[in-house]
């Protein structure tokens, strides 16, 4: 996913009363473990054996887990709406060929429902994808409009 | 997958097209809906995009 992880954010939002900004940070958050495999010198041959979504960031666990503590610095709105885009972005992500350690820490196997590609390239140009970004798309902006 | 991202590029333009067309109008959306806050929005993934646009712009110039 790429533009959903900010679709998808300004959907809930103006369904349900949750804070933008935290769930767009927390719809973020998990994609900080992309910067190994952008700081490679070359792209590897595998991209199922890179770091990107498969470290603690890509785990729903690390998002309930900071619940309690962001509650207690900026309470429960906030915790909830950037535990909430942490874990729609690793439920979303589930769709590609690589899956995501959904049980992690109890288990490191990688769940999927292999609908999408992973690969970024062949990601950008698969019809699947852009049919399901687009209509995202849509459908945020017509709320966002009419809302 | 390894791509040349010029020729990747030249032969995908359409795709570029439309994905640049829907990140520009849903950060208009992000605007919209945030106003100032965007920058909030924005900063943390900044390194990340910054690390994006060098390495797109180093496979460019090969």
């Amino acid at each position: 996913m790429i533009i959903a992880h900010i679709t998808i954010p300004l959907i809930l939002c103006r369904l349900f009363p949750l804070n933008l900004l935290a769930l767009l940070l927390g719809s973020g958050a998990p994609n900080f473990d992309a910067i190994p495999t952008l700081l490679r010198k070359k792209t590897p041959k595998n991209a199922m054996a890179e770091l990107h979504a498969g470290s603690i960031l890509h785990t729903p666990f690390l998002y309930l887990v900071i619940v309690p503590i962001v509650w207690y610095f900026l309470g429960l709105s906030i915790a909830i709406s950037f535990s909430l885009g942490g874990i729609i972005h690793i439920f979303m992500e589930c769709l590609d060929e690589k899956g995501r350690m959904l049980l992690y820490p109890f288990s490191k196997k990688f769940y999927r429902i292999y609908v999408f590609p992973y690969d970024f390239w062949t990601y950008l140009t698969d019809k699947k994808t852009l049919i399901l970004e687009s209509t995202l798309f849509i459908v945020a902006s017509v709320l966002v409009f009419i809302r | 997958m390894r791509v040349v991202v010029k020729e990747w590029l030249k032969e995908n333009g359409a795709y570029v097209a439309l994905w640049l067309l829907m990140g520009l109008v849903t950060l208009g959306l992000v605007v919209r809906d945030l106003g100032i806050y965007t920058l909030a929005a924005i900063l943390p993934f900044l390194p990340l995009f910054i690390v994006v646009l060098i390495r797109l712009t180093q496979e460019l110039r090969k």
